[in-house]
């Protein structure tokens, strides 16, 4: 049930991305890359090793969407080295068929230090009101998640071994978080009037 | 089947809300602050833009009063004076009919005729001046052609007007106006005086927004320095306190001048 929901939100998400204030934003492409994966995976039973891929995928597009609104050295310096940790934590592990813990942590990592860097640049900007820019709707949407998928990734294999009933739980409340999120990210696309 | 205590999983899901909270807390913090600067910004821009608009007021005031003056003095001066030296004149004919056998007084009353016309000449210029409605590019061109006509009507001298102005309905000061008027007086006065022209050229434009006012005459030219005829330093004097300027060009045959003011 939750997981139709997210399909049918990352839908929403992909049609209005093409909004024309923020087609050079390629928010279509990423939203269309999210699609394919989780139908690849969720309905072809293609190995859900493509998940730990797209993580690079996730750290190169948001440093795009981030590194032109920012214009700030800081981006550059916490995905590049979010991508090597990423990519190290990827390339190093053997279990190819989970998800690799360390690499999820550094993208929600990314994910907390580049919408809380968006906050900290554009919090005192008064060129226009904050809730009409994309990237405060963004921000908080990865922020959000960031911090959701964090409490869902570490302790997940713990969980796994002593109380997968509870596991289960947890799992239900990350998926309502990444509903949220992306309800969040939708009325940023919907809502906001710049492409800042 | 394994099950954690109860006291774990609460801390757990109390950790994860708790979480949650502080990223709600963030954002709306960033929001509401973001909010209130908006706002404080806007006022302190309305309170600017009220300050300048009472300014503006007061200016407009100021110009409201200075205009109702000009119109009691040119009221007093059309009244009173004119009716003055209209008597003057009425008086100096009626001794010049009384006394017309006197022969040296003949001239002393026909000069005293002649000062109370320029006087009445001067004096509907002066009005000319403090008139309002004549503040249009429309007056300033028809005045001088005006006055450029009669001035040369009892000469030799042929008068040509070149009006290429697009639009006549732009307004112009009371002072550029007069000041550009009293240029062109000049202007003219040196050269019935002194140029021996036969003909006269005078041209009104507009480029962009600057109204061009050129003389030309077809006599002997400048005889001596621009820098040493009082009547060039007036012009110049003159035209800068328009903020305009006064030049003169380089000509085959005669003089060439050319004024400039910013419309």
């Amino acid at each position: 049930m939750l997981f139709n929901i997210y399909l049918a939100l990352l839908g929403l998400c992909f049609v209005a991305s093409f909004r024309k204030i923020f087609l050079k934003n390629f928010l279509w492409a990423y939203f269309l890359y999210v699609i394919i994966i989780e139908v690849l995976v969720n309905f072809f039973s293609v190995k859900d090793y493509l998940y730990i891929y797209s993580i690079l995928v996730y750290i190169s597009y948001f440093f795009f969407f981030y590194a032109k609104k920012t214009n700030s050295k800081a981006v550059v310096a916490i995905s590049f080295v979010s991508f090597l940790f990423s990519f190290y934590f990827i390339v190093s592990s053997n279990q190819v068929e989970s998800y690799n813990i360390n690499a999820g942590i550094s993208l929600s990592i990314f994910y907390i230090l580049i919408s809380l860097l968006w906050f900290y640049k554009n919090f005192s900007k008064t060129d226009r009101k904050i809730h009409h820019k994309i990237g405060f709707w963004v921000s908080s949407s990865l922020l959000l998640w960031g911090v959701a998928f964090i409490f869902r990734i570490i302790p997940m294999e713990f969980f796994n071994i002593k109380d997968k009933e509870f596991l289960l739980v947890i799992t239900q409340l990350y998926q309502s978080f990444t509903i949220l999120s992306y309800g969040v990210f939708l009325s940023g696309i919907l809502y906001s009037k710049s492409d800042e | 089947m394994n099950k954690l205590p109860f006291e774990i999983k609460l801390t757990y899901i109390i950790a994860v809300v708790i979480m949650i909270f502080f990223v709600g807390f963030i954002v709306l913090m960033v929001y509401f602050y973001n909010r209130k600067q908006f706002y404080f910004l806007k006022e302190n821009q309305l309170k600017e833009a009220e300050y300048q608009n009472q300014l503006l007021q007061k200016e407009l005031e100021r110009q409201k009063s200075i205009q109702s003056e000009r119109e009691r003095i040119s009221h007093d001066m059309h009244d009173d004076l004119g009716a003055g030296i209209s008597a003057l004149k009425l008086q100096t004919e009626f001794l010049k009919e009384k006394l017309k056998d006197d022969e040296s007084l003949q001239k002393d009353l026909d000069d005293l005729l002649k000062t109370s016309a320029d006087m009445n000449l001067s004096m509907r210029e002066m009005l000319w001046n403090l008139n309002k409605s004549n503040d249009t590019l429309q007056s300033l061109v028809q005045y001088i052609s005006t006055y450029a006509e009669n001035f040369f009507s009892k000469t030799k001298i042929k008068l040509t007007l070149e009006n290429n102005l697009s639009s006549l309905e732009k307004p112009i000061s009371s002072d550029q106006r007069w000041n550009l008027f009293l240029c062109v007086k000049e202007a003219l006065n040196n050269i019935y005086k002194h140029s021996q022209a036969k003909n006269i050229l005078i041209t009104f434009e507009q480029i962009e927004n600057q109204f061009i006012l050129e003389i030309e005459d077809d006599g002997v030219g400048l005889q001596v320095s621009p820098t040493e005829g009082n009547g060039f330093k007036n012009m110049t004097y003159r035209m800068e306190e328009s903020c305009g300027k006064f030049e003169i060009l380089p000509s085959q045959k005669g003089l060439h001048l050319r004024f400039f003011l910013p419309l």
